[in-house]
Parts: structure tokens; sequence; C-alpha cells
């Protein structure tokens, strides 16, 4: 496990729309100066190998679009996974392997966990095709600036 | 009796899908496995790119399939320009393949196999009875997924991996890097046969067409012409004469069929076309897991797929003995684009998988076909089914129900368009 080390991690699918806006804000960081300690990943729809990135490091910021249940759906959110529903059954199916099964099966298996914090950028089109829509992308510049000052990049604030 | 079975959302396979099965008085009166995702849109998404930017989007298809994608891909590319890989690039690619199959058929059997036979809903509960074995399967999947990070930057939707050749040409390093993994994966794939050895794995047989690739040389996966007992070979340029598609009112996906048969692809296909070329330490494990060729019970693609996870690994430590040992030339050399038409077609985990695109003398993708080896298996489920159900009358619904969906997940379907996401409730 890297101690020193954070992990910026965009998941989604660039062919569905709004889903693949974490890989939009991934791609636009790796253009930005960030320091050397940073790790920015596009990590597409990794399913189970979310262990994998995960596994390794201490600090963790995932970014990725959010399916709003009731609330405010017109900004981006901060989470924690625990905000995140956890089934009332024990469901696990491989392709729906979202951020809640694997981090319930990496407690399950008392697994080295990270800090994570969550980025969830609001989704209005999941639909097949490449490209987001206006108002997703709205947030890009938002977000960018959330992640540079939480990940230590602006200010030099800790994370978390 | 009357059965009225409706599975909404069937558990622990890739995407979703729905069976509809309704029975009176012992006789099907209704069956349908409805299938409400499917990836075909993403056709149309390759539509005026240009040629050289498919494989990288249609890696983006699929993360559990994304090596399967990026190939067949990137050999309808080749096909379509006349570009010749070099032995080396081929393999590679041959490597990389096996990885994915590798890491595929372990997540499959681990993750959504395992729990039925320990009667339990998931691998939650399965990982808080018996953590060592999830344990192995995590590590086994790590062993393909650390060879694809080697030599390809990673296995979900990989980098290194071009039209020609390798962005990155790997180290000799690398590859005794690739050897260790490999070898540090035998005692747990060892392992894993003797757990899946003491499996009850249901008795039911019937007969189909079973379609794969199959080569002179090697075990069929990255390479070879389109074979099945009944339609000999045939050149992967006529797979529309190998294979027929068809629109189904109720699915999203198309069904498929070869000649007045429905067929089979995946594991047990491969293993029932090109057994004799399987390395020797995969069919002595198809031995020990009492699996005889040819087989037509589709409860043992499972096992089949076991085979084949042996054979993954055993023959990557033969293919890289076959590697240059100088320096590999596997570098991309320069792409001229051309009017023309490719096909590509490899053997992803779940069976053969097809991309043909037709290009202009600028090199802009004009048209896009790509056939998934799940939708060229749903008319075979639906026929097994139909025969099942007589057989199986006698059991409560609830084992009828588990004896259906253990068939349906038999053969490991991935019917989602691999959408991400999160759900999220908010108190306020």
């Amino acid at each position: 496990m890297s101690d020193d080390r954070l992990l910026i991690l965009g998941l989604g699918n660039i062919l569905m729309g709004d889903d693949g806006i974490g890989m939009h804000i991934i791609n636009d960081l790796k253009k930005l100066n960030l320091p050397d300690s940073i790790d920015v990943i596009d990590g597409g729809t990794p399913g189970i190998d979310l262990i994998d990135m995960l596994s390794t490091y201490r600090n963790v910021i995932l970014v990725d679009a959010i399916k709003y249940r009731g609330g405010d759906s017109s900004g981006i959110k901060v989470v924690s996974p625990d905000d995140i529903i956890y089934r009332e059954y024990d469901d696990f199916s491989a392709h729906d392997v979202e951020l809640t099964s694997v981090l319930r099966l990496m407690r399950t298996l008392d697994m080295d966990m990270p800090e994570i914090k969550i980025i969830g950028m609001p989704a209005y089109n999941i639909y097949p095709g490449i490209g987001l829509s206006d108002e997703c992308k709205r947030f890009i510049p938002e977000a960018i600036e959330f992640i540079m000052e939480i990940s230590g990049s602006k200010n030099k604030m800790d994370f978390m | 009796m009357t059965h009225d079975i409706h599975l909404h959302h069937i558990t622990r396979v890739e995407g979703h899908g729905n069976l509809v099965l309704n029975i009176k008085e012992g006789r099907i009166e209704e069956l349908r496995l409805e299938i409400v995702e499917s990836p075909r849109f993403f056709e149309v998404m390759l539509l005026g790119r240009h040629i050289t930017e498919a494989p990288h989007i249609t890696s983006r298809i699929c993360g559990i399939c994304a090596i399967s994608h990026t190939l067949a891909s990137i050999k309808a590319c080749e096909s379509a320009l006349d570009i010749t890989p070099s032995a080396d690039v081929i393999l590679l690619r041959k490597i990389l393949m096996h990885a994915e199959v590798l890491q595929s058929h372990i997540l499959h059997l681990y993750l959504l196999v395992a729990p039925d036979f320990f009667n339990v809903g998931s691998v939650i509960p399965l990982a808080r009875s018996n953590p060592e074995v999830v344990k192995r399967g995590l590590r086994l999947k790590k062993v393909a997924n650390e060879i694809c990070r080697i030599l390809v930057g990673r296995h979900i939707h990989p980098i290194g991996m071009t039209v020609g050749g390798f962005m990155r040409i790997p180290a000799k390093k690398d590859l005794e890097e690739v050897r260790k993994v490999l070898e540090s994966a035998i005692p747990d794939i060892d392992e894993t046969v003797n757990f899946f050895k003491g499996l009850n794995i249901p008795e039911f047989n019937r007969e189909t067409r079973y379609c794969s690739l199959k080569d002179k040389g090697d075990y069929a996966l990255y390479d070879g012409k389109l074979y099945s007992k009944e339609n000999d070979f045939t050149e992967v340029e006529q797979y529309r004469d190998f294979i027929t598609e068809s629109v189904i009112e109720y699915s999203t996906a198309k069904h498929a069929s070869s000649g007045d048969s429905s067929i089979m692809v995946g594991a047990l296909a491969r293993l029932n076309n090109n057994y004799s070329q399987l390395s020797d330490k995969a069919k002595e494990a198809a031995q020990r897991l009492g699996l005889t060729l040819p087989c037509t019970n589709p409860y043992m693609n499972n096992i089949a797929q076991l085979v084949e996870s042996v054979h993954c690994i055993y023959d990557s430590l033969r293919l890289l003995d076959r590697l240059s040992s100088g320096n590999m030339n596997v570098g991309v050399g320069r792409v001229d684009v051309r009017e023309g038409l490719g096909v590509g077609v490899v053997e992803a985990p779940r069976g053969s998988l097809y991309h043909e695109y037709g290009v202009d003398d600028k090199g802009i993708i004009k048209s896009a076909n790509c056939i998934i080896p799940t939708a060229q298996n749903l008319a075979n489920i639906e026929e097994d089914i139909e025969a099942l159900v007589p057989g199986i009358l006698g059991l409560s619904k609830v084992e009828m129900i588990q004896r259906l969906e253990m068939l349906v997940r038999a053969y490991d379907p991935c019917i989602s368009c691999s959408s991400h996401f999160l759900e999220v409730k908010f108190i306020e």
C-alpha cells in the first residue's frame, strides 16, 4: 500500500453520455501540473478490478456520475462510501459491481481500505453516445477546482 | 400443474435479463428470455470515426472483455487496411487473450457460480463463510490483471495495443515478470481444480451446434477459421454464411443461428471443437474434473471454463518461450489508409466476437457490425430451457428456479452495455 500517494480515479463509461463525466474530468486533470505525489487514472468500468486499484492507496478521490434518488440533483455532491445505499439483500453481479458492492466485499474480507471521498457529478443524459450534455458539462470547471482544493494541489490543503 | 415463473432480473449475470416461463399441465405455454439491454448502439458511434480510433472506442464497450473487443477491432482494422502484424505481435496478443480469458472465467467461477454450490445468494455471504475461497479467486484474477498491466498498461481499456503492433515494446525484465506472475498462479489454479471437482453439476444433455474459431496450430482464442462440426471451416470474411442474426420482438439483442440450428459458443463449444490442442496440464485438469469431450451438458460450460483457465496459464508460459530472444519486432509501422472492408474475429471469454468495418479512402468508418457472444447463445438457452423443463417439473418452484438460473448462468451471459453508476440516497 502506498502511504504517501493520492489516487484520483475517474469511473464511468464514455460511450454512455454523461456516465463518462468522470473520464472527461480525469482527462482535464491530466493536462494540469499536479504534484508528482498524485496519480490521476481513467478507471473506466473496472468492476471487481476496482479492488486492485483501491487496495494500493491510503487516500482516494473517486469521480463518478451519480444517479440521485430524490433530493437536490442540480450540483456536485461530495459523499463518503457510507452515504451510498447499501442493498438490503446480498446480491452481487459482476457487471453490476458498482462501488458499493466492491467496498462491501472488501470489508467482508477484512481487506485494507483506503480513505475514500466520492465526487458525485450530476448525470442528466445516460444513453449510448459519446459526449456530455450541456447541463452536465457546465459542472466540469467547478469539479476540477474542487478536486484541486481537496487534493492539496491548491492552497496546500490537506486531504479530507 | 401450473407454474408461472417470471424471473425479473436474473441474478449473478452481467447485465439485466428476465426469464418468462409459463407452464400449464406439463406444457410450456410461454417461454421468453427477455434481454432489455444491448450494446448494439455502439456500432453507430463508430460511424464517421477514423478507423484507428475504433479499437480505443470499442475497448470501452465492456470492462470485462476489453482486450477481446480491442483485438477483434484491431484485427478488423488490419484486415481492412491490409496490415500484417509480426510474429512477436501475434504471440503477445495471444498471451493477452489468455490473460483476459483467465480473468473473466475466474471472475465467473468464483464470484457468480460458486455461491450456487454453497446455497448462498451471492459472493458476500460466501466471503463471510469461506473467505479463503473468495481470496483465492481474487488472487487468480489479479494474476491476469498484472499480465495486462505489464504488457499493455492495464486490463481495463488497454492503452498499449494498437493497429499494427504495440505502443511500447516490453523489456526483457517485463517478460520475466510476466513469467513469475504466471508461475505464482499454479498452486492456486491447481487448488481451484480440486475445489470445483467436488461440486455437483446438474445432469442435462442436449445436442446443439458448437461454433468457435479453429486453428491449425494453437488452441484457437486469437486466430483461426470459423468452425462447427456441421459446417466444417469457413473463412472469417464469409461469416455471414456461417452465422445468421435475426431480430426478436421481446429482446433488444438479436438471436443467432447457423443453418437451421441454434448455436452454442464459449468455453464448452471451444473444447468440443479444439480439445486436442489443449495443453497437457489442461487435459489433465479435464480428466480430474470428469469432463469427457464431446460434452452436450451446458452446465458443464463452467467446468470447461476452468479447464481453459488452466490452459491459459500453462500455454502463456509456452508462448513466452516462443517470443524472440533478442529485440522484438512489435513496434507500430506506418499505417496507410485505403478503402476497404475488414473482419476481425477472436474468441472472447464467452465465445466468438465479430467486428466488421467498412472504410473509405480517407480511413473513415462508413459501416460497422459487431456480434457479441451472448447474443449468439440466447436462442440456444431458450431451447435448453424448453428441453430441461419437462424433466424438472417434479421439483418445487424454488428448486426449478434455481435449476433454471443455474442454466442461464452456466452460459456466463454478458448482457449489459457497461454503464457504470452509483445509486445514492440523500437524507434531506
